[in-house]
């Protein structure tokens, strides 16, 4: 397992009673902080009875259940925020007193940790920041972190009391339009909120912010704000401020636009693999905008395709992929693609029938001749025809070497092509040295074209002088 | 302020809010930018009068809520032959939470942080004579913490920076019962609270600021002594906040108020002290109120 260690300045914000004031504030930070962060720390922290947690019922109430939040700070640091009670408002005027635990990542260590602030909240987790410290020292010193990259193994944990993919799926499209979305959710609002956030390229999930389990205020409209809340109060609050809103826990979800990487994303959040999904949608993307995403997806929705798809179709998408990409990941993912269409092509060009087999060739031809990359990756495609004809059709194999033979792949691989006829040719010998006459008789009229491309070279000559017709001998009276 | 009498726009019409200006659609219940009810605005629009915002400020648990919410309620019931008519039912809220609370001998809970959580009142108050003046009076209960917040780094809130600029007047509580035990903190605090007025409202350095200033000494039933003399308590007990009041503003006074008659102490199950208030015996909240007022 993935473990980072990552070092960052912290902020406790709750209700204290000090020497220089009482009540909501910054009551202990590490120096690094800046003014205008502790600013923003301040109006997004809850603060009275602002959690979505009643621990009063005390049937419902789960101690470990926490809330948490992530937002971008002035100056481009991130806070990652994970809240919860600490016990009665200390005024003793009723209510609970919030408490949250503030780290602030620079965008660096944001995207060490795969753009995920689930993997961050975790790591606070095991390191008891959910735990109040309700005397601690002013002055704070830097958190050294160890945040482990994986996804909670929560997320597989689908349930009834979840949202629907529909609904997860409204709530995807408003993050990325980078629209205010407000979600009321039954529980396991940390879950939710992680799969709605796997789904968003990672780059851009820095430029989002997202609230778990705090009620709603609109001083604290994060883009994706998930809580649960029994009254309608909230709706009319977010829709007011032109947040969109949806009640998970009853209506159908309104629908969505066609969108390839919706489709994707909701793909996976059905199949269950959240390792993948994040390994998918946390690479460093130069560019996560609408049209990118539609590509991005094309290209995965291929690479999980290929198995369906007929073999001219897997050779004709690979066509249209051999151009190089400037973005690296577009290049990293693309290279993805190409492999995983050349492992299925080269499972199935060993198990399909010849007639099959024999289709491709002409378009993997092409694709050999057709450039540097073409060539590098269509190689062992070649062999595999070549060894499935000479398996089910010698000579169609035979065929296939005329045509490896009088087809120019340009200088830069001239001499690797010279080693893959010599190489075919060498089997084809083989072969034909060990063949009956009868078996021979079909190769005799393909091979004859060595002849005029290939005469001084020795395989030829062996292999002509093999599919030579015999004389016939006369009996001597 | 619009000399439109009429409530109905039409449609696309962006309306300004009330505290910082803010155009905001016509459905927008809160002002995008400070977040203020824009239902404010609306009744603004329909007295056709530029209404005087009164503001109340003052340190976290200094008592603001059970002052203000006290106030109303005294105004609604005609206190001191004042009439006054809440602007819309949110008006109301205020004085419904505190006096409910009281009644039940429990004190209204911390009003949060969250800027949209504070409640706000309306109203529109007169004397009970014939041609009386009318005031239109905005006040909002805002949490002690975020006029901290915002004291210590101006735009943390900056819904109370607009207030503050907006403000025909203001009354600033301040904790008596901690003044008079010894505390700095009362007088510090009250200390940064006008000097941040007098830098937002002071229009030049060696001009007094006239906006009118009502200092309550909040929580008086525990040192008596404030009723008979406020001014003296303030010199005596927060010399600072005294020597700024008298250098730099020339409208200010001091009142002592307190809403409890008697205290009852328990603890919770976190051993917090939990006070009680055991009767509600209002003294000393119409006057700072009426003064103000009288200095519009």
């Amino acid at each position: 397992m993935n473990e980072i260690l990552i070092n960052c300045d912290q902020a406790i914000f709750t209700s204290l009673r000090g020497t220089m004031g009482e009540g909501y504030r910054i009551v202990a930070c590490s120096k690094g902080l800046k003014p205008e962060e502790k600013q923003a720390i301040t109006r997004l922290s809850p603060s009275q009875d602002a959690l979505c947690l009643s621990p009063s019922d005390e049937k419902t109430f789960d101690p470990s259940k926490v809330c948490a939040a992530y937002y971008p700070l002035p100056g481009g640091r991130l806070c990652v925020a994970l809240s919860c009670y600490a016990g009665a408002e200390h005024t003793g005027r009723g209510g609970h007193r919030a408490y949250t635990h503030n780290l602030i990542l620079t965008e660096e260590q944001f995207a060490s940790c795969a753009y995920n602030p689930f993997h961050v909240i975790r790591a606070m987790i095991s390191a008891g920041m959910n735990t109040p410290q309700l005397s601690p020292p002013q002055n704070l010193s830097v958190v050294d972190l160890r945040v482990k990259l994986a996804t909670s193994g929560n997320l597989g944990k689908r349930d009834p009391g979840m949202c629907s993919i529909p609904v997860l799926r409204f709530l995807l499209n408003a993050m990325l339009a980078s629209r205010h979305v407000v979600g009321n959710v039954a529980a396991r609002w940390l879950e939710t909120a992680e799969m709605v956030l796997l789904g968003v390229p990672g780059p851009m999930r820095a430029q989002l912010s997202m609230g778990a389990g705090l009620k709603f205020s609109v001083g604290r409209s994060h883009h994706l704000q998930l809580l649960q809340d029994a009254t309608t109060g909230t709706k009319t609050r977010a829709t007011g401020q032109h947040s969109d809103y949806i009640d998970g826990c009853g209506a159908a979800a309104p629908a969505t636009p066609a969108s390839a990487w919706l489709t994707l994303v909701e793909r996976m959040w059905n199949q269950g693999d959240w390792a993948y999904l994040s390994h998918r949608t946390s690479k460093p993307f130069q560019d996560a905008g609408p049209e990118s995403r539609e590509r991005l997806a094309r290209w995965y929705q291929c690479i999980d395709d290929a198995a369906n798809m007929e073999l001219t179709k897997l050779l004709a998408v690979a066509a249209e992929h051999f151009a190089p990409r400037k973005d690296p990941i577009e290049g990293e993912i693309v290279g993805e693609l190409l492999a995983g269409i050349q492992r299925e092509l080269l499972r199935r060009l060993n198990v399909e029938t010849w007639p099959n087999v024999f289709k491709t060739w002409s378009p993997l031809l092409a694709q050999w001749r057709r450039s540097d990359v073409g060539f590098t990756w269509s190689t062992p495609l070649v062999e595999a025809v070549f060894r499935s004809a000479l398996r089910n059709d010698p000579a169609a194999a035979g065929a296939l070497v005329m045509d490896m033979t009088r087809h120019s792949t340009g200088e830069s691989h001239e001499q690797d092509r010279r080693e893959m006829v010599e190489g075919a040719l060498m089997q084809l010998v083989k072969w034909a040295e060990g063949a009956s006459d009868e078996q021979i008789t079909p190769m005799r009229r393909v091979v004859d074209s060595l002849r005029t491309h290939r005469p001084a070279c020795p395989l030829s000559k062996r292999l002509l002088e093999r599919c030579a017709p015999k004389t016939p001998v006369m009996a001597r009276r | 302020m619009s000399s439109t009498t009429s409530t109905t726009f039409p449609a696309g019409t962006m309306v300004p809010c009330l505290i910082c200006e803010t155009q905001n659609t016509l459905d927008s219940s809160l002002c995008t930018s400070c977040y203020a009810p824009m239902a404010l605005m609306q009744e603004a629009i329909s007295q056709d009068r530029d209404p005087c915002i009164v503001t109340v400020i003052g340190d976290s648990n200094v008592g603001k809520t059970v002052f203000l919410g006290m106030l109303l309620d005294m105004l609604s019931k005609r206190a001191e032959d004042f009439d006054s008519v809440p602007k819309g039912a949110y008006s109301v809220n205020l004085q419904h939470s505190v006096i409910t609370h009281l009644s039940s001998r429990q004190f209204p809970p911390k009003t949060a942080m969250e800027v949209d959580q504070w409640h706000w009142a309306y109203y529109q108050v007169s004397k009970r004579k014939k041609k009386a003046q009318i005031y239109d009076l905005v006040m909002p209960d805002m949490a002690g913490e975020a006029i901290a917040a915002e004291v210590a780094s101006p735009k943390t809130f900056t819904v109370i920076r607009s207030l503050l600029e907006k403000s025909s007047g203001a009354m600033l509580l301040v904790d008596a019962a901690l003044a008079a035990a010894g505390s700095p903190q009362p007088d510090f605090f009250a200390l940064k609270l006008m000097t941040y007025m007098d830098g937002i409202l002071a229009s030049r350095r060696e001009e007094k600021l006239s906006t009118p200033v009502a200092v309550v000494l909040s929580k008086a039933d525990h040192c008596p002594e404030c009723f008979d003399n406020p001014r003296l308590f303030a010199q005596t007990n927060l010399n600072r906040l005294w020597n700024l009041c008298d250098t730099r503003f020339s409208n200010f006074e001091f009142f002592a108020a307190s809403v409890v008659g008697g205290l009852g102490y328990g603890t919770d199950e976190y051993e917090n002290v939990v006070p009680y208030p055991l009767h509600i015996a209002p003294r000393g909240i119409i006057e700072p109120y009426e003064w103000v007022l009288s200095k519009l």
